[in-house]
């Protein structure tokens, strides 16, 4: 179908709604819609405040780290620690680094003397340099921590048993980098769209939106959003949208069945495209071609013969197969509604 | 596009013109612009080309953009690094075509499907 006649089908359900109020929606229902949008909001500024913050405690850091300051000689009981005693008095020592919070750089370090830092322990001394990049990476592994817990506060990383000066320092940076990757992952979590209270002018704006609507909501698993009023009459297509994949005869049931808000009917096998390779129309309107599929699916796998594809020889797949026979025609089209989530694997 | 506007800028240039261009083109896609997203095709191949023409084959710094939050950037830097990270590559395709990132998780899908029957051939 072309976008025209998409829209005017979505005219012609907006037509239907006009006749029918559309359901109410409950106060429980909207109070969790808009629950559901605070926490979205509030999450992502939670994790801009975080990174903002991090970057902070970072500079802050790294301004008072002096490669050269001198350390407690071993056998004193804070041997290892940073020290200013000799040195210039204005420099601070790594624990007089005093941040917003509580948070303290290097403090695990500072107490870590048991673990084996220094004669008091069970490893060796370290050398120079080497207790420069513990504290580095520890203050690294800190740092990820801390934010990803601020989010999860559950997030444990996978610990780490090494008892050598290195192989703390490796067990770090195993830390900080698999609480790294969880706060990718956290950071993922997208924002709903931002939908205009005013109903916008034309089909196309309105229907960019909704589209934009049902795939957040089919990325973030059906969590509710905040709708406007005028998204009411994308709904059904929104709904559509969130169908789980259906098996070829329950598609093909449907497409026998008719039309249905939100839905259109489908052919597997390109229309257009096969009668301008000679495919007579039995074929392609045949019963075995047509299926009926959420509307803004059959527009997504439409976008995708239409695109330029590097898996296709550079060109949009529809090209691809022009010249090509129905058997190749119809085994890309059953993986294009596979791949796009509409048929069953 | 002309080969000699890509030429003068600096592998890091090219990959933010590259992040640029994949952020377009979902937007294109989302808005059904398909002539647009074609067009901007046109380019990412053109950059795609300088960056391989440069000494060690720089289409391997596209193996930094797997962890774009933006999924069209991912896909292209998937397929883009296929032949030279084939193992890598083709886990993350799996990733993607698994997630409900559409519609690139269809499109990873369906670059698997075309290496699997032989119509993809990364060089």
């Amino acid at each position: 179908m072309s976008r025209s006649s998409a829209d005017d089908t979505d005219h012609a359900n907006r037509r239907a709604r006009e006749r029918q109020p559309p359901d109410e929606i409950s106060p429980s229902h909207a109070e969790r819609l808009l629950r559901d949008a605070q926490n979205a909001a509030l999450l992502g500024h939670r994790i801009t405040m975080m990174n903002i913050e991090a970057q902070h405690r970072l500079a802050q850091y790294r301004s008072h780290f002096d490669l050269n300051q001198p350390r407690v000689p071993a056998g004193h009981p804070d041997g290892g620690q940073w020290t200013n005693a000799g040195g210039d008095s204005e420099s601070p020592t790594l624990s007089d680094v005093t941040p917003d919070n509580d948070w303290q750089p290097g403090a695990q370090y500072a107490n870590s003397r048991g673990r084996g830092l220094g004669p008091s322990g069970r490893g060796s001394e370290p050398e120079p340099g080497q207790a420069v990049r513990l504290a580095i990476a520890e203050a690294r592994a800190n740092y990820a921590l801390a934010r990803v817990r601020e989010v999860d506060p559950n997030w444990r990383p996978q610990p780490g048993l090494s008892n050598s000066l290195e192989g703390r320092i490796r067990d770090y940076e195993a830390t900080a980098e698999q609480a790294e990757a969880r706060l990718r992952e956290l950071a993922r979590f997208e924002l709903p769209p931002i939908v205009p209270r005013e109903r916008p002018d034309t089909a196309k704006e309105r229907n960019d939106i909704a589209r934009e609507v049902a795939q957040w909501l089919v990325r973030n698993r059906g969590t509710a959003i905040e709708r406007s009023k005028w998204l009411e009459e994308a709904e059904a297509s929104i709904d559509a949208y969130l169908d789980p994949p259906r098996t070829l005869e329950e598609l093909r049931k449907g497409a026998v069945s008719g039309s249905k808000g939100g839905y259109d009917i489908h052919h597997i096998v390109e229309k257009t495209a096969a009668e301008d390779d000679g495919f007579p129309k039995s074929m392609t309107n045949g019963p075995d071609n047509l299926v009926r599929v959420p509307r803004y699916k059959h527009w997504e796998i439409t976008s995708w013969y239409m695109t330029k594809n590097r898996a296709f020889g550079n060109v949009p797949p529809r090209e691809y197969l022009r010249g090509k026979g129905w058997d190749a025609r119809i085994r890309v089209g059953l993986m294009a509604l596979r791949r796009h989530g509409v048929l069953k694997p | 596009m002309n080969r000699a506007y890509h030429h003068d800028m600096t592998v890091d240039q090219l990959l933010d013109r590259y992040i640029l261009i994949g952020v377009d083109q979902d937007k294109a896609l989302l808005r059904s612009e398909h002539a647009k997203f074609n067009r901007l095709f046109d380019e990412m191949d053109a950059i795609e080309n300088e960056l391989r023409r440069r000494d060690d084959d720089q289409r391997r710094t596209l193996l930094r953009l797997y962890d774009h939050p933006n999924a069209q950037v991912r896909l292209n830097a998937m397929k883009a690094t296929l032949a030279l990270a084939p193992e890598v590559a083709r886990r993350a395709l799996e990733a993607l075509a698994a997630s409900r990132e559409y519609p690139q998780a269809g499109d990873a899908g369906m670059t698997l499907d075309a290496l699997d029957d032989g119509i993809f051939k990364p060089s």
